[in-house]
């Protein structure tokens, strides 16, 4: 057997069962998402501590369309994403790998968007330690926060090619884009908080 | 392992994600209501559990396996709870005095 | 015995290069965690020397110190700064590189897949990496030392707004903290991989027939420790960006507004020096949990088979260690009530603080309930279990003190707390990487170590570790504050003498190690030749293959668990022990099923 093969089904005939039977490579995503999202609560607690200690904090969102399409792309995407886990369990090579390209490419449109809105802010002046609406401190976790999701993304959209390219050449299976799989769900559902937290609780209305 | 995914099929996929669409949108509408700061993060936080939830449950397939459920939840719920002592520092450093009323 | 049908993980390496140094296996990754924390160790060690002389005679010059940093040391003398800057590295590499890599990564990379009955583990190219991004980090942080002003002086708990204000607030606080902040945020990055390691090897890698309540508790210990890991380094993590980003980029996540340092208003504004404190301890007082864990296992497992009997309840102990792992990230503030904390959450946290000393005293109890009226065998590696338990007692004592807000807010900033956390986590999770060095030596290295060498080791560590530390508790009590380079004060000049004595102690104590270098050095290449593979005999797998283990740990037969880890003294067994993987039936009623 090779090791990804041990990694990913374990080896019933020499070792005991996997605690919760989720062999090696599997418990490994989860074990990372877990770790993941203590990176984000930290950030987002660390935001939140200042926020709330901050008395008049910028409030500078007017329009909420951009999020609001970049959030229903990301949850497609996720929806892609068991499309194509489906197909693969089904044995369908080439309609698994369409659906998981498909997600590669919402994902990137998502970052496009975010880079978008990026850089219409630092035009109006928004940098990590400067804005034109009050504490600089704003700036900071505005792009703190949303640049670690966004470094998750582009994280995410590689690897969505690349184990999609490399699951078409046959080196991995239907698994592997389980397991992948898991980390665009979670990618999505940080998402989830960061909108509310970041976003909607600073419009300008 | 993918082959664990029996129950349901891709319908069930789009039901669960429109759920979630409808659940994003009720956080979007809670951000316009005219209501106090803390009242909205309370309701949109509570939104964003309930989706974090539907997408645990049904996206990543933990109503599979009970074990690994349970591991899951209590190893992030733990992490997660046990980072909230910072807050009365942040009410103070704010408004001066522990639990200031916040208008 | 199963036969040939087992995974092969990676082949063999033959070159020097894969075999050695970037190495894929488990067993090889181990030693160079050891070698690096041995390396380590003794730098720490020395800085702590010249602290200490500078300390009972702070005129002193000591030769060479300039080649060093020639403005913190002018005329071999340190300066204040410069006294701070050792201490800060002292504190940083111990912690580090030191307490958490030698027990925690070290013996349980080379022990844990062992003792699980498992091949490698499941990642050896993250394994491979989590070494190598530690002691990248390792060197960064001693790159500090040769940047212009020397490493930081912001203490190893690095605060706010000292750390983020940059290099207005002193020598070192520029760039020193710039590369303390990359070198810890890379051993976050080692050792996150390290701990998924850990957790996937214990939970998916084990031997048919090796339950989790199977499980030695040495792993159990490692598997705990990784997963305390996992959420504290994963929340470090951005903390050290964060305040990277303060330094580099101009933001002020932890520096306030208008400060004033140094007769400089600063440009930051907003930020909160608190903040850095909870994202710092919401790791930190799990990482003291991390040293002190893995020790509390391997003396354990030392203790068990030395005694010749199991655990009063091998259960109980577990689940204590597990009530540890939740409670050390509900205690962390205690670490904060002299910080202008909110007394409320001095209240919140006091509470868990002293629940936590109840499974530290029944952890304690089933240690000394097992000892007693037990006919232990007494070699080196049981005497550093015992100095283990001693240490732990004797620093936790002072826990209970400490844990009242009322009596820290006194106590906090005097060498009261030093000389507590030095017993109790530093030198018991040194006993314990000791206890493990003597007693797993045969299987690494195929020799035994000089046992008489090794008691005198034992014996001069302990009693001077005790002649150490138990005076800085009477110099906290009579208000001397730490961090004091010099003391000038009317008070404190009545204390040098203790100092001066300590500082004889410290330097008797750490020439001791010495001993232990020489031992270890010696045994490696010359040592006698272990008579068999299992020559304390003990239970557990790591006894059952061969010395030392083979690449893929377990030759052609992968091995086959029947029983719980420590069957001693077994009545109507052919030996005195039954070991884990021996097919031998066990007459007993309470084998766990």
């Amino acid at each position: 057997m090779s090791q990804a093969d041990v990694t990913m089904h374990g080896n019933a005939a020499v070792m005991a069962e996997p605690a919760f039977s989720v062999p090696a490579k599997k418990m490994a995503m989860w074990l990372f998402i877990i770790a993941d999202s203590a990176t984000f609560a930290g950030c987002l607690v660390a935001y939140g501590f200042d926020r709330n200690a901050t008395p008049n904090w910028p409030r500078p969102f007017e329009s909420i369309t951009n999020v609001a399409i970049m959030t229903a792309i990301l949850l497609t995407s996720s929806l892609t994403m068991l499309f194509a886990v489906r197909w693969a369990d089904k044995g369908d090579k080439g309609k698994a790998f369409r659906w998981m390209m498909i997600t590669a490419l919402l994902g990137a449109v998502f970052a496009v968007l975010h880079i978008r809105e990026w850089i219409e802010l630092i035009d109006k002046g928004v940098t990590l330690f400067h804005n034109p609406w009050g504490t600089s401190l704003f700036g900071s976790f505005f792009f703190g926060v949303t640049g670690l999701h966004l470094l998750h993304v582009t994280g995410g959209v590689i690897a969505l090619l690349a184990v999609g390219i490399r699951y078409r050449g046959g080196r991995y299976k239907a698994d592997d884009l389980e397991v992948t799989g898991l980390y665009w769900h979670f990618v999505d559902m940080v998402w989830m908080f960061v909108v509310p937290l970041i976003y909607l609780l600073n419009l300008s209305h | 392992m993918a082959t664990d995914i029996k129950n349901g099929g891709a319908g069930k996929d789009v039901g669960v994600y429109i759920v979630l669409l409808i659940l994003a949108a009720i956080q979007f509408v809670i951000g316009y209501q005219g209501i106090s700061d803390s009242q909205k993060l309370l309701w949109m936080l509570i939104v964003a559990i309930i989706e974090a939830a539907v997408a645990l449950l049904f996206f990543m397939h933990l109503t599979d396996n009970k074990g690994l459920r349970w591991f899951v939840l209590v190893f992030v719920v733990a992490v997660l709870v046990f980072m909230q002592y910072g807050w009365t520092d942040s009410f103070r450093a704010g408004h001066g005095v522990p639990w200031a009323q916040v208008e | 015995m199963h036969d040939m049908s087992h995974a092969v993980h990676h082949g063999e390496p033959t070159s020097f290069i894969r075999k050695h140094v970037f190495s894929l296996d488990h067993k090889v990754i181990g030693k160079q965690y050891y070698g690096m924390a041995l390396i380590a160790v003794f730098i720490a060690m020395v800085l702590s020397w010249i602290m200490r002389l500078h300390l009972g005679w702070s005129n002193l010059a000591i030769p060479g110190l300039h080649l060093l940093s020639k403005n913190g040391a002018p005329g071999d003398v340190p300066t204040p700064e410069y006294y701070l800057q050792l201490m800060t590295m002292h504190g940083t590499i111990m912690v580090f590189f030191v307490l958490t890599t030698a027990p925690f990564t070290a013996f349980g990379n080379y022990f844990l897949p062992i003792q699980t009955g498992a091949e490698d583990m499941p990642f050896p190219h993250f394994n491979m990496m989590s070494f190598w991004v530690t002691f990248s980090g390792f060197i960064v942080l001693i790159s500090s030392f040769f940047v212009s002003d020397g490493p930081t002086l912001g203490g190893w708990t690095q605060y706010a707004p000292l750390s983020a204000a940059g290099a207005v607030t002193g020598p070192g606080q520029g760039w020193g903290v710039v590369l303390w902040a990359i070198s810890i945020g890379l051993f976050c990055v080692g050792q996150l991989f390290g701990s998924l390691n850990f957790i996937t090897t214990t939970l998916d890698m084990r031997c048919k027939g090796m339950s989790l309540m199977r499980l030695p508790l040495s792993a159990w210990a490692w598997f705990l420790t990784s997963v305390m890991g996992l959420g504290a380094f994963a929340v470090l993590m951005p903390a050290v960006i964060l305040l990277i980003l303060d330094h580099l980029a101009g933001t002020s996540f932890f520096v306030a507004s208008n400060l004033v340092i140094n007769d400089q208003v600063l440009p930051h504004s907003g930020g909160s020096t608190l903040l850095w404190q909870h994202l710092f301890w919401f790791f930190g007082h799990p990482e003291v949990y991390i040293a002190l864990v893995p020790g509390m296992g391997i003396t354990s497992h030392v203790l068990i088979t030395n005694m010749r009997r199991p655990m009063l309840s091998h259960r109980v102990l577990i689940y204590s260690m597990g009530a540890l792992v939740v409670l050390s990230y509900m205690v962390y503030g205690h670490h904060m009530f002299v910080a202008g904390m909110n007394p409320i959450s001095s209240l919140a946290f006091s509470f868990p603080t002293l629940i936590i000393t109840i499974p530290s005293t029944i952890i304690v109890l089933i240690w000394l309930g097992s000892l007693y009226g037990s006919k232990l065998r007494i070699n080196s590696a049981s005497l550093f279990a015992l100095g283990f338990i001693s240490m732990f007692i004797s620093g936790g004592v002072s826990g209970f003190f400490l844990a009242q807000p009322s009596i820290d807010i006194m106590l906090h900033a005097t060498y009261f707390v030093v000389g507590h956390f030095h017993l109790v986590m530093a030198v018991a999770a040194m006993f314990g990487i000791f206890a493990g060095t003597y007693f797993w030596f045969p299987k690494m290295f195929g020799r035994m170590m000089n046992e008489p060498l090794g008691k005198i080791h034992f014996w001069c560590s302990f009693v001077g570790a005790y002649c150490i530390f138990m005076p800085f508790h009477y110099l906290g009590i009579a208000g001397n504050i730490r961090r004091y380079q010099a003391m000038v004060d009317d008070y404190l000049v009545p204390l040098i003498p203790v100092h001066k004595f300590i500082t004889i102690a410290a330097l008797f104590t750490g020439a001791a190690q010495l001993i232990f270098l020489y031992n270890l050095i010696y045994s490696r290449f010359k040592g006698p030749k272990a008579p068999n593979d299992n020559p304390w005999e003990g239970t557990s797998l790591e006894w059952s293959t061969a010395t030392p283990p083979p690449h893929n740990n377990w030759g052609d037969k992968m091995p086959v668990v029947y029983h719980d880890p420590y069957q001693y003294s077994v009545e109507g067994a052919k030996q005195d022990f039954i070991m884990q993987a021996s097919p031998e039936p066990v007459h007993s009623a309470d084998e766990e099923k």
